[in-house]
This record gives C-alpha cells, sequence and structure tokens, in this order.
C-alpha cells in the first residue's frame, strides 16, 4: 500500500501548482472580498477531496488500471488507500483552512461568531467528506470520464426530485414544523453532541461508502 | 512448475476461452495466436484482471487464491495496452517501484535506464512506443520476480531494440528458478527465445510443442497434385489446398526428406506452423 501512496503523492506533486494556485485564490478571495470563514473552509476542504479523487482519474487514464493490478496491491487495499489519502488530504487541508480562519478571526481583521466558525469548520468537513463518499463509487464503478457524466445526472437528478418534492409538499400543505422542532432539539443540545453525531455521520458515510467501492472493485474486470 | 491452467475458461458473448497450459521453472514459454485468438485474456486470467468462470490456476504450487500480495511481487508483468501513468516521470517511477517491491534494485534498473537511452526526468507522455515498451521490461525485470507474464513485450520496437530486450530476457533466465511466460506477434523473437510454444486459435490451444522439436523436425511440404496422390500421409498433420496443388503440415520432416527427395519441404517455422495449424484442414 506505501507505493501506491507513493505514487499518489508523485501524481498529486505534478499538479501541485494548479492546486496551489486555486489555494491561494481562495485564501485571496477570503481575506478581500466579504466572504466568511464558511467560504474558506469548504472551499479548501473539497478542493482537497478533489485532489484525492484526481489520483482515480491519473491511474485510469490511457487504460492504466490494468497494469496497477499486476502490482502486488489488492482491489480492496487499492480501495482502502484511496480512502485514506482522501480522509488525509481533506483533513490536513481543513486543518489549515480553519487554522487560518480562527487567526484572521483572532485578530480582529473581521470577527464572526465562534459558534458561526465551528459551525462553517463542520460544514466544510462534512460536505468534504460527502464529495468523497458519493463520488469515489461512482468513480470507481463508471471511469472518470462516463463518471462525471453519472455524477452530472445524479447531481441533477436529485435537484429535480428535490424541487418537484418541495413543491409537492406546498401542494399538499405537508407540516414541516415537526422536522423543524427535532433540528432544534438537536442544536439545544450543545455544540459538543452535535459535533459527535455529525462525526459518526460522516463515519458511517464513508464506511458504507468504502464497502461499496470494494464490491464494485473486486467485481470489476480489466 | 511455477504456472499450470488446467481447463480454464472464460466466456464473452461470441468468444470462449477454454486453455489449459503449463510453464515450468527454468523455461521461457511462449504463446502465439492471431489477434483475438485468446492470448490477451489468457494473461489477464493469470495476472487476475480478469476472473474466470471455471478452471484451475496454479502458481508457485499454490491455488490462485492462496496467492499472498507477497507472493505477487514475484511476478512481473507488462501489458500490451497498459502502462504507467503518462504523467509520472522514471525518477517518480524508482521511487514508486523502491516503495513497492522489496527486492528492487534501483542501482541495475538505473543503470539499464541509461544503457538504453531511457531519459529519467522526461514525463512518459513524452516518450515513443519503443521507449515505452523498453521501460516495461526494464520494470518487470528490476525486482527479481520468479515469474514474468509479457504480454507483446516486443511490440513497436526497432530490430536493434528488440534484440536487445531479448539479450536482456535471456539474461534475466541466467538465474535459476525463474521463468517466463511471453506472448508476441513477431514469431522470429520467439523462435530465437522460447524453449516452448503454445499456439491458439479461437480461445483453444491448437498446439503445444518444444522450440527446437518444431524447427528441426516439422516442415512444410509444398505437392503438386500427383505428388499429393503418392505422399505417404501418416505422418501429415494439416493439408492446404494451394494454386499448385497441396501444402503439407508435418512432424516428421525426415521421414520425407527421406523417401521422397523430388518433393520441396520448407523446414518448419513458428509461422508456418501456425498458418497450417489455423488454416490447414486435418485429413
Amino acid at each position: 500500500m506505501k507505493g501506491m501512496f507513493v505514487k499518489d503523492m508523485e501524481i498529486m506533486r505534478g499538479n501541485m501548482k494548479t492546486f496551489i494556485g486555486v489555494y491561494i485564490i481562495a485564501i485571496f478571495c477570503f481575506l478581500s472580498t466579504s466572504a466568511g470563514p464558511s467560504f474558506l473552509i469548504s472551499y479548501v476542504s473539497v478542493l482537497a477531496a478533489v485532489m484525492a479523487l484526481n489520483t482515480i482519474a491519473s491511474d485510469d487514464m490511457d487504460n492504466g488500471m490494468p497494469y496497477i493490478f499486476t502490482f502486488p496491491i489488492s482491489r480492496k487495499e487499492y480501495v482502502k488507500e484511496k480512502y485514506l489519502l482522501g480522509a488525509g488530504m481533506v483533513t490536513v487541508l481543513w486543518a489549515v483552512a480553519v487554522a487560518i480562519a480562527i487567526g484572521v478571526n483572532a485578530s480582529g481583521y473581521r470577527m464572526v461568531s465562534w459558534e458561526e466558525l465551528i459551525a462553517s469548520a463542520a460544514v466544510g468537513l462534512f460536505l468534504a467528506v460527502f464529495a468523497n463518499a458519493v463520488v469515489f463509487p461512482i468513480q470507481l464503478k463508471y471511469g472518470s470520464s462516463t463518471g462525471r457524466l453519472v455524477l452530472l445526472v445524479l447531481v441533477f437528478g436529485i435537484m429535480a426530485v428535490g424541487w418537484i418534492g418541495v413543491e409537492l409538499c406546498q401542494k399538499m400543505k405537508v407540516d414541516f414544523s415537526g422536522l423543524k422542532n427535532l433540528g432544534l432539539r438537536i442544536w439545544n443540545l450543545g455544540i459538543p453532541v452535535c459535533l459527535a453525531m455529525l462525526f459518526v455521520l460522516m463515519l458511517l458515510m464513508v464506511l458504507i461508502s468504502c464497502t461499496i467501492s470494494i464490491k464494485i472493485m473486486e467485481k470489476k474486470e480489466y | 512448475m511455477l504456472l499450470s491452467l488446467k481447463n480454464l475458461q472464460k466466456n464473452y458473448p461470441g468468444f470462449s476461452l477454454d486453455v489449459s497450459m503449463e510453464v515450468e521453472e527454468g523455461q521461457i514459454t511462449g504463446l502465439i495466436g492471431a489477434n483475438g485468438a485468446g492470448k490477451s485474456t489468457t494473461f489477464k486470467v493469470i495476472l487476475g484482471l480478469v476472473h474466470p468462470d471455471a478452471g484451475e490456476i496454479r502458481l508457485f504450487n499454490k491455488d490462485m487464491e492462496q496467492i499472498s500480495q507477497k507472493e505477487k511481487a514475484d511476478i512481473g508483468a507488462t501489458l500490451s495496452d497498459s502502462g504507467f501513468s503518462n504523467c509520472l516521470t522514471v525518477k517518480q517511477i524508482v521511487h514508486i517501484l523502491t516503495e513497492t517491491y522489496e527486492k528492487f534494485d534501483r542501482e541495475m534498473f538505473e543503470k539499464r535506464c541509461s544503457l538504453f537511452s531511457i531519459p529519467m526526468d522526461k514525463k512518459l507522455k513524452e516518450f515513443s512506443t519503443g521507449m515505452k515498451a523498453k521501460l516495461k521490461v526494464l520494470t518487470a525485470t528490476s525486482f527479481d520476480a520468479r515469474l514474468l507474464v509479457l504480454d507483446e513485450p516486443t511490440a513497436g520496437l526497432d530490430v536493434i531494440a528488440r534484440d536487445s530486450i531479448l539479450e536482456l530476457l535471456r539474461e534475466y533466465m541466467e538465474t535459476e528458478g525463474r521463468s517466463i511466460l511471453i506472448s508476441s506477434h513477431i514469431s522470429s523473437d520467439l523462435e530465437s527465445l522460447c524453449d516452448d510454444i503454445y499456439m491458439i486459435d479461437k480461445g483453444r490451444i491448437v498446439l503445444h510443442e518444444n522450440t527446437d522439436v518444431l524447427l528441426d523436425e516439422y516442415g512444410l511440404i509444398k505437392a503438386d497434385e500427383k505428388q499429393y496422390e503418392l505422399l505417404d500421409k501418416q505422418h501429415i498433420l494439416k493439408v492446404k489446398k494451394e494454386q499448385y496443388g497441396y501444402s503439407c503440415l508435418t512432424d516428421e520432416r525426415a521421414f520425407y526428406a527421406e523417401n521422397y527427395p523430388q518433393l520441396a519441404i520448407e523446414r518448419g517455422s513458428v509461422d508456418n506452423v501456425i498458418t497450417m495449424m489455423i488454416k490447414g484442414e486435418v485429413l
């Protein structure tokens, strides 16, 4: 597995200039516009997830996947390595973004409440983990180019279903006050409990996604 | 026995593979066949890239399922249509191989790259087909693998480069306990390299023969209608109708040379044997 990590690091090193450029733009936007910490943290975290996803696209490029599996690595190990890489990249870059946001907040350059900062950090992390959990299996199943198309169809499909759902609920006058109360009750449990629940939810998402990805890879033929 | 396949089957719509073959320790075994005959599918099943529908694969005297990842490091492979990512350089590949294979010989690999004029700092996307082919073989032979599975390793190489690669493979075989399974479209490569050759057609092995026997004892008889009628056909394997009469494949060339001195008999070669095995008819 170490060899695969090194391979992915080498691939990412090749794209480093582009990624650094994009990160600098994100920090610049955060410091010079009205964009809040949620923008910086979400942007940087999701981009970290994209960096990890990009290594699958590189493996897949020019039909490279069969050659990789002639190496002493099982398909299960390959999938695990990708999820570990994704988790590592997201954690490190999310932590850097959070540290910058805290520094800016503490310096008084632009103040937001600490509750807002914590919520922004949690949402940013959740978005990145969600992106990896959804896109990894799709990319492994369909490959990078078809995978992008499938993802696009999926996103538009979800949006369409959501819109139809909202319209229907409005027409049928569905009462959402119970759901609102549940949200409020969870929030009232306090920030540490909310964060712990979010963490468990992310862990579950990753575990389910990883299991699906392993099954996809073990069935796949090259 | 380093590798054995017993009734290995894989079915696709319009194509079915059913092969049995063995690769002995210390031997170079060739697999030859036309495009779409099943060579690459056979290689892919051996390498675990394709799941077989039935049959048995034994590797290093173990069932394929029992092969650990550590033992998988004893297999070096080249695939005709797949390799390292084009965005990597050889320097980066060295780094990857160092961390992937315990027995990777960095010094030897770098020395050979220099010998084969492979640049270390250029990205693979800037490499010619020949350079990529050389790199694949150099990689497969760089970590003391016991078995090499090489699918078309000399494809895209010029004569000089091909010769160097074949020499490299001969050198690789100087260490005891190693074997190579190789496929190639270039029959002269296999004739000069292999100890034995399997011929595959439409997913089935149609011939397995020791290369020396094939070259020394097989022959292609060219006979007109009259000569063909008088021919003792007990050692004729396949016959093909030609404009001049018949061409006949025999595995007893000496018998016909001695008893029919007036006949034109060509020495056996991989090309004429495979052509006759595929296109010829059994008497």
